[in-house]
Protein backbone atom coordinates (compact mmCIF):
# COMPACT_ATOMS: atom_id res chain seq x y z
CA UNK A 1 0.00 0.00 0.00
CA UNK A 2 1.44 3.21 -1.11
CA UNK A 3 1.15 6.02 1.53
CA UNK A 4 1.29 9.65 0.61
CA UNK A 5 1.35 11.69 4.22
CA UNK A 6 2.45 15.50 5.10
CA UNK A 7 5.64 15.63 6.31
CA UNK A 8 4.66 18.01 9.33
CA UNK A 9 4.41 15.84 12.51
CA UNK A 10 0.90 16.31 14.26
CA UNK A 11 3.29 16.61 17.28
CA UNK A 12 4.89 19.95 17.09
CA UNK A 13 3.44 22.65 19.38
CA UNK A 14 3.22 26.28 18.78
CA UNK A 15 4.28 27.06 21.98
CA UNK A 16 7.54 28.22 23.57
CA UNK A 17 6.54 26.17 26.37
CA UNK A 18 8.24 23.01 27.56
CA UNK A 19 6.09 20.21 28.67
CA UNK A 20 7.57 20.27 31.71
CA UNK A 21 6.57 24.19 32.76
CA UNK A 22 3.35 23.54 30.91
CA UNK A 23 1.82 20.45 33.27
CA UNK A 24 3.61 22.13 36.34
CA UNK A 25 1.43 26.02 35.37
CA UNK A 26 -1.84 23.86 34.69
CA UNK A 27 -0.70 22.11 38.00
CA UNK A 28 -0.91 25.52 39.62
CA UNK A 29 -4.06 26.65 38.24
CA UNK A 30 -6.12 23.68 39.71
CA UNK A 31 -5.30 25.08 43.08
CA UNK A 32 -8.30 27.69 42.90
CA UNK A 33 -10.82 24.48 41.89
CA UNK A 34 -9.35 22.46 44.39
CA UNK A 35 -9.51 24.83 47.29
CA UNK A 36 -13.16 26.36 46.65
CA UNK A 37 -14.11 22.36 46.31
CA UNK A 38 -12.19 21.83 49.81
CA UNK A 39 -14.23 25.13 51.03
CA UNK A 40 -17.79 23.84 50.07
CA UNK A 41 -17.49 20.40 50.03
CA UNK A 42 -14.76 19.50 52.64
CA UNK A 43 -11.23 17.72 52.26
CA UNK A 44 -12.35 14.85 50.26
CA UNK A 45 -11.06 15.66 47.32
CA UNK A 46 -7.54 16.15 48.68
CA UNK A 47 -7.47 12.60 49.20
CA UNK A 48 -8.74 11.44 45.96
CA UNK A 49 -6.24 13.27 44.58
CA UNK A 50 -3.06 11.81 46.76
CA UNK A 51 -4.40 9.03 46.06
CA UNK A 52 -5.17 8.75 42.40
CA UNK A 53 -1.29 10.87 42.16
CA UNK A 54 0.07 7.99 43.59
CA UNK A 55 -1.79 5.59 41.59
CA UNK A 56 -1.00 7.48 38.55
CA UNK A 57 3.09 7.20 38.89
CA UNK A 58 2.92 3.91 39.95
CA UNK A 59 1.13 3.29 36.69
CA UNK A 60 3.57 5.96 34.79
CA UNK A 61 6.65 3.66 35.95
CA UNK A 62 5.06 0.36 35.45
CA UNK A 63 4.03 1.92 31.72
CA UNK A 64 7.47 3.24 30.76
CA UNK A 65 8.96 -0.11 32.25
CA UNK A 66 7.31 -1.78 29.78
CA UNK A 67 8.03 0.43 26.94
CA UNK A 68 11.49 0.60 27.68
CA UNK A 69 11.84 3.62 28.19
CA UNK A 70 13.10 5.57 31.20
CA UNK A 71 10.81 6.43 34.10
CA UNK A 72 12.47 9.41 35.44
CA UNK A 73 12.12 11.71 33.02
CA UNK A 74 8.75 11.33 32.54
CA UNK A 75 7.60 11.59 36.09
CA UNK A 76 9.33 15.03 36.40
CA UNK A 77 7.13 16.23 33.92
CA UNK A 78 4.47 16.13 36.15
CA UNK A 79 1.74 15.18 33.22
CA UNK A 80 0.68 12.16 34.90
CA UNK A 81 0.06 13.48 38.45
CA UNK A 82 -1.83 16.46 36.23
CA UNK A 83 -4.21 13.37 34.73
CA UNK A 84 -4.67 12.24 37.74
CA UNK A 85 -5.67 15.38 39.59
CA UNK A 86 -8.00 16.61 36.47
CA UNK A 87 -9.93 13.27 36.83
CA UNK A 88 -10.07 13.54 40.40
CA UNK A 89 -11.50 17.17 39.84
CA UNK A 90 -14.00 15.28 37.68
CA UNK A 91 -15.37 13.03 39.53
CA UNK A 92 -17.12 12.90 42.64
CA UNK A 93 -15.06 14.28 45.98
CA UNK A 94 -15.06 11.24 48.37
CA UNK A 95 -15.08 8.35 45.82
CA UNK A 96 -14.01 5.25 46.96
CA UNK A 97 -10.13 4.30 45.86
CA UNK A 98 -11.29 1.47 43.35
CA UNK A 99 -13.20 3.92 41.09
CA UNK A 100 -10.07 6.12 41.44
CA UNK A 101 -7.72 3.44 41.00
CA UNK A 102 -9.95 1.87 37.49
CA UNK A 103 -9.64 5.72 36.30
CA UNK A 104 -6.59 6.39 36.17
CA UNK A 105 -4.81 3.12 34.83
CA UNK A 106 -7.59 3.67 32.10
CA UNK A 107 -6.45 7.22 31.56
CA UNK A 108 -2.43 6.29 32.10
CA UNK A 109 -2.46 3.03 30.25
CA UNK A 110 -5.08 2.66 27.71
CA UNK A 111 -5.09 6.22 26.61
CA UNK A 112 -2.22 7.59 26.89
CA UNK A 113 0.60 5.13 26.61
CA UNK A 114 -1.14 2.72 24.51
CA UNK A 115 -1.39 5.81 21.83
CA UNK A 116 2.49 5.96 22.66
CA UNK A 117 2.25 9.00 24.77
CA UNK A 118 0.11 12.01 25.79
CA UNK A 119 0.99 14.40 23.51
CA UNK A 120 0.50 11.40 20.68
CA UNK A 121 -2.59 10.39 22.30
CA UNK A 122 -5.42 10.42 19.74
CA UNK A 123 -8.30 10.77 22.70
CA UNK A 124 -8.31 12.62 25.87
CA UNK A 125 -6.63 10.59 28.47
CA UNK A 126 -8.14 12.07 31.46
CA UNK A 127 -12.04 11.59 29.58
CA UNK A 128 -11.24 8.12 28.86
CA UNK A 129 -10.92 7.64 32.52
CA UNK A 130 -14.08 9.39 33.11
CA UNK A 131 -16.60 8.18 30.52
CA UNK A 132 -14.90 4.37 31.68
CA UNK A 133 -15.94 4.97 35.00
CA UNK A 134 -19.56 6.89 34.36
CA UNK A 135 -20.41 3.68 32.09
CA UNK A 136 -19.02 1.12 34.60
CA UNK A 137 -20.28 2.72 37.43
CA UNK A 138 -22.99 4.86 37.20
CA UNK A 139 -24.14 5.28 40.81
CA UNK A 140 -20.83 5.97 42.26
CA UNK A 141 -20.05 8.44 39.53
CA UNK A 142 -23.00 10.85 40.14
CA UNK A 143 -23.59 10.33 44.08
CA UNK A 144 -22.28 14.30 45.26
CA UNK A 145 -22.38 15.11 48.64
CA UNK A 146 -24.42 17.47 49.96
CA UNK A 147 -21.92 20.94 50.27
CA UNK A 148 -21.10 22.55 53.48
CA UNK A 149 -24.26 24.59 53.30
CA UNK A 150 -26.70 21.63 54.75
CA UNK A 151 -24.26 19.34 56.51
CA UNK A 152 -20.70 20.15 57.95
CA UNK A 153 -18.15 19.04 55.95
CA UNK A 154 -16.67 14.91 56.84
CA UNK A 155 -13.25 15.90 58.68
CA UNK A 156 -9.57 14.60 56.94
CA UNK A 157 -10.30 11.54 58.89
CA UNK A 158 -13.48 10.91 57.53
CA UNK A 159 -12.39 11.78 54.19
CA UNK A 160 -10.06 8.88 54.63
CA UNK A 161 -12.29 6.40 55.56
CA UNK A 162 -14.66 7.13 52.40
CA UNK A 163 -11.92 6.95 50.43
CA UNK A 164 -10.01 3.55 51.97
CA UNK A 165 -13.04 1.79 54.12
CA UNK A 166 -16.23 3.27 51.60
CA UNK A 167 -18.12 0.75 53.94
CA UNK A 168 -17.63 2.71 57.20
CA UNK A 169 -18.70 6.08 55.44
CA UNK A 170 -22.32 7.27 55.82
CA UNK A 171 -22.36 8.60 52.32
CA UNK A 172 -24.91 10.89 52.10
CA UNK A 173 -25.87 12.20 48.54
CA UNK A 174 -27.98 15.05 47.09
CA UNK A 175 -29.10 15.84 43.51
CA UNK A 176 -26.81 18.15 41.24
CA UNK A 177 -28.36 20.93 39.52
CA UNK A 178 -27.68 19.74 35.92
CA UNK A 179 -30.03 16.25 37.77
CA UNK A 180 -32.47 18.72 38.97
CA UNK A 181 -33.28 20.30 35.81
CA UNK A 182 -33.11 16.88 33.93
CA UNK A 183 -36.00 15.58 36.27
CA UNK A 184 -38.18 18.58 36.10
CA UNK A 185 -41.14 17.95 34.38
CA UNK A 186 -43.71 20.14 35.82
CA UNK A 187 -42.05 23.20 37.67
CA UNK A 188 -41.57 26.15 36.17
CA UNK A 189 -37.79 27.75 36.79
CA UNK A 190 -38.21 29.82 39.75
CA UNK A 191 -40.45 27.03 41.46
CA UNK A 192 -37.87 24.62 41.02
CA UNK A 193 -35.19 27.29 42.60
CA UNK A 194 -37.53 28.10 45.53
CA UNK A 195 -37.89 24.02 46.02
CA UNK A 196 -34.91 22.87 45.98
CA UNK A 197 -32.51 24.81 48.32
CA UNK A 198 -29.31 22.97 46.80
CA UNK A 199 -29.58 25.44 44.14
CA UNK A 200 -27.35 28.89 44.35
CA UNK A 201 -27.60 32.10 42.83
CA UNK A 202 -27.07 30.43 39.07
CA UNK A 203 -26.64 27.35 39.62
CA UNK A 204 -26.00 24.77 42.57
CA UNK A 205 -24.66 26.45 45.56
CA UNK A 206 -20.81 25.99 45.83
CA UNK A 207 -21.10 24.47 42.53
CA UNK A 208 -20.92 28.09 40.44
CA UNK A 209 -17.56 29.25 42.77
CA UNK A 210 -16.23 26.41 41.94
CA UNK A 211 -17.12 26.75 38.39
CA UNK A 212 -15.84 30.30 38.71
CA UNK A 213 -12.38 29.38 40.17
CA UNK A 214 -12.26 26.99 37.21
CA UNK A 215 -13.02 30.27 34.64
CA UNK A 216 -10.67 32.09 37.08
CA UNK A 217 -7.62 30.19 36.13
CA UNK A 218 -8.50 29.42 32.53
CA UNK A 219 -8.09 32.91 32.05
CA UNK A 220 -5.05 32.69 34.39
CA UNK A 221 -3.50 30.14 32.21
CA UNK A 222 -4.87 31.97 28.61
CA UNK A 223 -2.70 35.17 30.02
CA UNK A 224 0.59 33.04 30.28
CA UNK A 225 0.06 31.37 26.65
CA UNK A 226 -0.59 27.62 27.59
CA UNK A 227 -3.41 27.31 25.05
CA UNK A 228 -5.36 30.02 22.57
CA UNK A 229 -8.53 31.44 23.34
CA UNK A 230 -9.93 29.64 19.80
CA UNK A 231 -11.31 26.07 22.06
CA UNK A 232 -12.80 27.33 24.65
CA UNK A 233 -14.50 30.47 23.43
CA UNK A 234 -16.37 28.70 20.87
CA UNK A 235 -17.32 25.72 23.46
CA UNK A 236 -18.57 28.21 25.81
CA UNK A 237 -19.90 30.13 23.04
CA UNK A 238 -21.82 27.61 21.77
CA UNK A 239 -23.33 26.20 25.05
CA UNK A 240 -24.33 29.79 25.57
CA UNK A 241 -26.31 29.74 22.21
CA UNK A 242 -27.92 26.72 22.28
CA UNK A 243 -29.12 27.40 25.96
CA UNK A 244 -30.64 31.13 24.85
CA UNK A 245 -32.53 29.25 21.84
CA UNK A 246 -34.20 26.88 24.48
CA UNK A 247 -34.64 29.04 27.40
CA UNK A 248 -37.90 30.07 26.62
CA UNK A 249 -37.95 32.71 30.16
CA UNK A 250 -38.19 29.92 32.48
CA UNK A 251 -41.23 27.40 31.79
CA UNK A 252 -41.46 23.65 32.94
CA UNK A 253 -40.07 23.05 29.45
CA UNK A 254 -37.34 24.90 29.75
CA UNK A 255 -33.84 24.17 28.80
CA UNK A 256 -32.30 26.29 31.76
CA UNK A 257 -30.78 30.05 31.50
CA UNK A 258 -27.49 30.18 29.63
CA UNK A 259 -25.33 31.35 32.89
CA UNK A 260 -26.93 28.21 34.25
CA UNK A 261 -25.38 25.88 31.93
CA UNK A 262 -21.88 27.63 31.77
CA UNK A 263 -21.71 27.26 35.54
CA UNK A 264 -22.84 23.60 36.09
CA UNK A 265 -21.80 20.58 35.46
CA UNK A 266 -18.09 20.15 34.03
CA UNK A 267 -18.46 23.57 31.60
CA UNK A 268 -15.49 25.36 32.68
CA UNK A 269 -13.70 22.50 33.71
CA UNK A 270 -14.01 20.78 30.38
CA UNK A 271 -13.46 24.31 28.88
CA UNK A 272 -10.38 25.18 29.72
CA UNK A 273 -9.08 21.97 31.55
CA UNK A 274 -9.85 19.89 29.14
CA UNK A 275 -10.23 20.89 25.86
CA UNK A 276 -7.10 22.81 26.20
CA UNK A 277 -4.90 19.62 26.64
CA UNK A 278 -2.58 19.07 23.24
CA UNK A 279 -3.16 15.48 22.77
CA UNK A 280 -6.58 15.72 20.49
CA UNK A 281 -7.14 19.07 19.59
CA UNK A 282 -6.57 20.62 15.80
CA UNK A 283 -3.44 22.56 15.21
CA UNK A 284 -5.30 25.08 13.01
CA UNK A 285 -7.08 28.19 15.07
CA UNK A 286 -9.86 27.32 12.38
CA UNK A 287 -9.69 23.86 13.64
CA UNK A 288 -9.90 24.38 16.87
CA UNK A 289 -12.89 26.86 16.77
CA UNK A 290 -15.62 24.28 14.83
CA UNK A 291 -13.86 21.66 17.80
CA UNK A 292 -14.71 23.97 20.52
CA UNK A 293 -18.13 24.52 18.86
CA UNK A 294 -18.95 20.98 18.19
CA UNK A 295 -18.14 19.89 21.25
CA UNK A 296 -20.59 22.89 23.16
CA UNK A 297 -23.22 21.76 20.74
CA UNK A 298 -22.60 18.21 21.76
CA UNK A 299 -22.88 18.67 25.49
CA UNK A 300 -26.02 21.00 25.29
CA UNK A 301 -27.35 18.09 22.71
CA UNK A 302 -26.33 15.35 25.68
CA UNK A 303 -27.64 17.26 28.70
CA UNK A 304 -31.22 17.96 27.60
CA UNK A 305 -31.91 14.65 25.51
CA UNK A 306 -29.54 11.75 26.42
CA UNK A 307 -29.45 9.59 29.86
CA UNK A 308 -26.19 11.31 31.55
CA UNK A 309 -26.36 14.11 33.06
CA UNK A 310 -23.61 15.99 31.77
CA UNK A 311 -21.69 14.95 28.46
CA UNK A 312 -18.47 16.96 28.57
CA UNK A 313 -16.57 13.14 28.57
CA UNK A 314 -18.81 12.00 25.44
CA UNK A 315 -18.60 15.06 23.54
CA UNK A 316 -14.89 15.15 23.92
CA UNK A 317 -14.28 11.80 23.02
CA UNK A 318 -16.36 11.83 19.94
CA UNK A 319 -14.74 15.18 18.81
CA UNK A 320 -11.08 13.99 19.50
CA UNK A 321 -11.71 11.52 16.79
CA UNK A 322 -12.63 13.75 14.63
CA UNK A 323 -9.69 15.97 14.90
CA UNK A 324 -7.63 14.33 12.11
CA UNK A 325 -10.50 14.73 9.84
CA UNK A 326 -10.57 18.41 10.96
CA UNK A 327 -7.08 19.18 10.37
CA UNK A 328 -6.99 17.62 7.55
CA UNK A 329 -9.98 19.82 6.12
CA UNK A 330 -8.80 22.85 7.87
CA UNK A 331 -5.30 22.84 7.02
CA UNK A 332 -2.31 25.56 8.59
CA UNK A 333 -1.50 27.40 5.41
CA UNK A 334 1.75 26.58 5.43
CA UNK A 335 0.74 22.75 4.40
CA UNK A 336 -1.06 23.43 1.61
CA UNK A 337 -2.36 20.69 -1.49
CA UNK A 338 0.84 20.50 -3.15
CA UNK A 339 2.33 19.32 0.10
CA UNK A 340 -0.29 16.83 0.96
CA UNK A 341 -1.21 15.34 -2.56
CA UNK B 1 -29.06 0.62 17.97
CA UNK B 2 -28.49 1.97 14.36
CA UNK B 3 -25.23 3.38 15.26
CA UNK B 4 -23.56 0.73 16.87
CA UNK B 5 -24.67 -1.49 14.46
CA UNK B 6 -23.09 0.83 12.14
CA UNK B 7 -20.28 1.39 14.24
CA UNK B 8 -19.74 -2.49 14.74
CA UNK B 9 -20.59 -3.27 11.12
CA UNK B 10 -17.22 -0.88 10.15
CA UNK B 11 -15.07 -2.53 12.22
CA UNK B 12 -15.83 -5.71 10.25
CA UNK B 13 -15.58 -4.38 7.16
CA UNK B 14 -12.51 -1.87 8.40
CA UNK B 15 -10.12 -4.64 8.22
CA UNK B 16 -10.90 -4.95 4.32
CA UNK B 17 -11.39 -1.12 3.71
CA UNK B 18 -8.61 0.08 5.57
CA UNK B 19 -5.59 -2.40 5.45
CA UNK B 20 -6.34 -3.01 1.70
CA UNK B 21 -8.07 0.57 0.61
CA UNK B 22 -10.02 -0.73 -1.79
CA UNK B 23 -12.67 1.58 -3.43
CA UNK B 24 -14.04 2.19 -6.35
CA UNK B 25 -12.39 5.58 -8.27
CA UNK B 26 -15.73 6.51 -8.88
CA UNK B 27 -15.82 10.67 -8.10
CA UNK B 28 -11.76 11.26 -8.51
CA UNK B 29 -9.03 10.10 -8.85
CA UNK B 30 -7.22 11.48 -5.79
CA UNK B 31 -4.70 8.79 -4.08
CA UNK B 32 -4.49 10.72 -0.35
CA UNK B 33 -5.85 7.98 1.80
CA UNK B 34 -8.62 10.43 2.95
CA UNK B 35 -9.70 11.76 -0.10
CA UNK B 36 -9.97 7.75 -1.06
CA UNK B 37 -11.85 7.28 1.81
CA UNK B 38 -14.20 10.39 0.63
CA UNK B 39 -14.81 8.47 -2.97
CA UNK B 40 -15.21 4.78 -1.04
CA UNK B 41 -17.89 5.77 1.60
CA UNK B 42 -19.85 8.03 -1.22
CA UNK B 43 -19.48 5.41 -3.59
CA UNK B 44 -20.97 2.50 -0.82
CA UNK B 45 -24.03 5.01 0.03
CA UNK B 46 -24.66 5.36 -3.47
CA UNK B 47 -24.43 1.28 -4.10
CA UNK B 48 -26.69 1.72 -0.78
CA UNK B 49 -29.42 3.95 -1.90
CA UNK B 50 -30.19 1.68 -5.07
CA UNK B 51 -29.65 -1.52 -3.92
CA UNK B 52 -31.97 -0.69 -1.30
CA UNK B 53 -34.50 0.87 -3.39
CA UNK B 54 -34.25 -2.63 -5.49
CA UNK B 55 -34.36 -5.11 -2.79
CA UNK B 56 -37.36 -2.77 -1.17
CA UNK B 57 -39.59 -3.38 -4.31
CA UNK B 58 -38.92 -6.79 -4.99
CA UNK B 59 -39.14 -7.97 -1.21
CA UNK B 60 -42.46 -5.82 -0.85
CA UNK B 61 -44.14 -6.99 -4.20
CA UNK B 62 -42.40 -10.25 -5.00
CA UNK B 63 -41.17 -12.17 -1.98
CA UNK B 64 -43.54 -11.24 0.67
CA UNK B 65 -46.93 -11.92 -1.69
CA UNK B 66 -45.48 -15.33 -2.48
CA UNK B 67 -44.22 -16.00 1.35
CA UNK B 68 -40.86 -16.36 0.12
CA UNK B 69 -39.86 -14.27 3.29
CA UNK B 70 -36.55 -16.68 4.20
CA UNK B 71 -35.00 -15.84 0.63
CA UNK B 72 -34.53 -12.20 2.08
CA UNK B 73 -30.76 -12.46 2.78
CA UNK B 74 -29.89 -14.41 -0.73
CA UNK B 75 -32.11 -11.70 -2.07
CA UNK B 76 -30.14 -8.86 -0.66
CA UNK B 77 -26.96 -10.25 -1.37
CA UNK B 78 -27.93 -10.72 -5.19
CA UNK B 79 -29.12 -7.35 -5.32
CA UNK B 80 -26.33 -5.75 -3.91
CA UNK B 81 -23.95 -7.75 -6.27
CA UNK B 82 -25.66 -6.73 -9.24
CA UNK B 83 -25.90 -3.38 -8.73
CA UNK B 84 -22.38 -3.06 -7.74
CA UNK B 85 -21.64 -4.59 -11.10
CA UNK B 86 -23.30 -2.10 -12.65
CA UNK B 87 -22.09 1.02 -11.24
CA UNK B 88 -18.32 -0.60 -11.80
CA UNK B 89 -19.08 -1.68 -15.40
CA UNK B 90 -20.50 2.76 -16.02
CA UNK B 91 -17.88 3.63 -13.61
CA UNK B 92 -15.57 1.85 -15.87
CA UNK B 93 -17.32 3.57 -19.14
CA UNK B 94 -17.15 6.92 -18.04
CA UNK B 95 -14.21 7.04 -16.33
CA UNK B 96 -11.71 4.75 -17.28
CA UNK B 97 -9.17 4.09 -14.40
CA UNK B 98 -6.09 2.28 -14.73
CA UNK B 99 -6.76 -0.08 -12.40
CA UNK B 100 -8.56 -2.96 -14.13
CA UNK B 101 -8.04 -5.34 -11.42
CA UNK B 102 -9.91 -3.93 -9.01
CA UNK B 103 -13.28 -5.92 -9.73
CA UNK B 104 -12.28 -8.92 -8.32
CA UNK B 105 -11.29 -7.63 -4.83
CA UNK B 106 -14.27 -5.12 -4.80
CA UNK B 107 -16.84 -7.96 -5.16
CA UNK B 108 -16.08 -10.18 -1.79
CA UNK B 109 -15.51 -6.76 -0.57
CA UNK B 110 -19.55 -5.81 -0.78
CA UNK B 111 -20.89 -9.10 -0.52
CA UNK B 112 -19.22 -8.94 3.16
CA UNK B 113 -19.89 -5.29 3.81
CA UNK B 114 -21.77 -5.76 6.72
CA UNK B 115 -22.80 -1.51 6.78
CA UNK B 116 -24.71 -2.05 3.26
CA UNK B 117 -26.05 -5.97 4.08
CA UNK B 118 -26.83 -4.89 8.03
CA UNK B 119 -28.45 -1.44 7.12
CA UNK B 120 -30.72 -2.89 4.48
CA UNK B 121 -31.79 -6.26 6.30
CA UNK B 122 -32.38 -4.04 9.65
CA UNK B 123 -34.31 -1.54 7.96
CA UNK B 124 -36.39 -4.75 5.87
CA UNK B 125 -37.38 -6.34 9.46
CA UNK B 126 -39.07 -3.14 10.48
CA UNK B 127 -41.70 -3.07 8.01
CA UNK B 128 -41.06 0.24 7.13
CA UNK B 129 -43.13 2.43 4.15
CA UNK B 130 -40.89 3.17 1.34
CA UNK B 131 -39.99 7.14 1.97
CA UNK B 132 -39.04 6.12 5.81
CA UNK B 133 -37.18 3.55 4.66
CA UNK B 134 -34.53 5.30 2.26
CA UNK B 135 -34.58 7.85 5.05
CA UNK B 136 -32.97 5.57 7.45
CA UNK B 137 -30.98 4.17 4.83
CA UNK B 138 -29.75 7.84 3.81
CA UNK B 139 -29.07 8.32 7.14
CA UNK B 140 -27.40 5.06 7.75
CA UNK B 141 -25.20 6.13 4.67
CA UNK B 142 -24.30 9.50 5.99
CA UNK B 143 -23.40 8.08 9.23
CA UNK B 144 -21.22 5.65 7.99
CA UNK B 145 -19.60 7.92 5.67
CA UNK B 146 -18.47 10.32 8.61
CA UNK B 147 -17.42 7.21 10.44
CA UNK B 148 -15.58 5.84 8.13
CA UNK B 149 -13.53 9.58 6.48
CA UNK B 150 -12.57 10.12 10.66
CA UNK B 151 -11.49 6.59 10.58
CA UNK B 152 -9.40 6.88 7.87
CA UNK B 153 -8.25 10.43 9.00
CA UNK B 154 -7.37 9.05 12.52
CA UNK B 155 -5.13 6.06 11.52
CA UNK B 156 -3.19 8.25 9.52
CA UNK B 157 -2.65 10.44 12.45
CA UNK B 158 -2.05 7.25 14.18
CA UNK B 159 0.53 6.18 12.05
CA UNK B 160 2.90 8.87 12.28
CA UNK B 161 3.06 8.24 16.50
CA UNK B 162 4.89 6.18 18.10
CA UNK B 163 2.60 2.77 19.30
CA UNK B 164 4.35 0.50 21.38
CA UNK B 165 4.94 -2.90 19.42
CA UNK B 166 2.35 -5.37 20.51
CA UNK B 167 -0.32 -2.76 19.72
CA UNK B 168 0.85 -1.64 16.17
CA UNK B 169 -1.49 -2.05 12.77
CA UNK B 170 -4.82 -4.05 14.01
CA UNK B 171 -4.93 -3.77 17.43
CA UNK B 172 -5.00 -0.08 18.38
CA UNK B 173 -7.23 0.51 15.73
CA UNK B 174 -9.40 -1.79 17.61
CA UNK B 175 -9.00 0.39 20.51
CA UNK B 176 -9.59 3.73 18.85
CA UNK B 177 -13.19 2.06 17.65
CA UNK B 178 -13.88 0.96 21.43
CA UNK B 179 -12.98 4.40 22.36
CA UNK B 180 -15.17 6.00 19.94
CA UNK B 181 -18.21 3.42 21.11
CA UNK B 182 -17.52 4.77 24.85
CA UNK B 183 -17.78 8.18 23.47
CA UNK B 184 -21.00 7.72 21.81
CA UNK B 185 -22.78 5.46 23.99
CA UNK B 186 -23.10 9.17 25.56
CA UNK B 187 -25.78 9.26 22.73
CA UNK B 188 -27.54 6.52 24.25
CA UNK B 189 -31.24 7.90 25.58
CA UNK B 190 -31.76 9.30 21.99
CA UNK B 191 -33.80 6.11 20.52
CA UNK B 192 -36.57 6.00 23.77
Amino acid sequence: MEREVTKSSPNTLNSDLTPESAARTVLIATIPGITATIFFYGPGILVNILWGSMIAVLSEILALKLRKQSPLSTIKDFSAILTATLLCMSIPPYSPWWLIAIGVFSSLILAKHIFGGARQAIFNPVMIGYAVLLISFPIEMTSWQPSTHFSEAPTFLAALKACFAPDYFDAKTMATPLDILRHNKALTTSDLWLSHPQLGHWSGKGLEWISIAYLASGLWMLKKGLFTWHAPFSMLLAITLASVVFYDYGSSASGGSPIFHLLSGGTMLGAFFIITQPGGSPRSAVGKIIFGGLIGILIYIIRSEGLYPDGIAFSVLVMNFATPLIDHLARPNNATKSNVA
Amino acid sequence: MEIYALILSAVLVSNYVLEKNFYLPLFSNSSHPIDRAIDFSLTTALILMLSSSLIFALYKYIFLPSELKLLRIILTFMTIEITTRVIYSISQQTCPSPSKGQLPFFLPLTLINCTILGAILINLSKDLDFLTYIVEIFFSAIVFSIFLISFIAAKERISHTEIPKPFQGLPIYFVTIGFVALGSSGFNGFLN
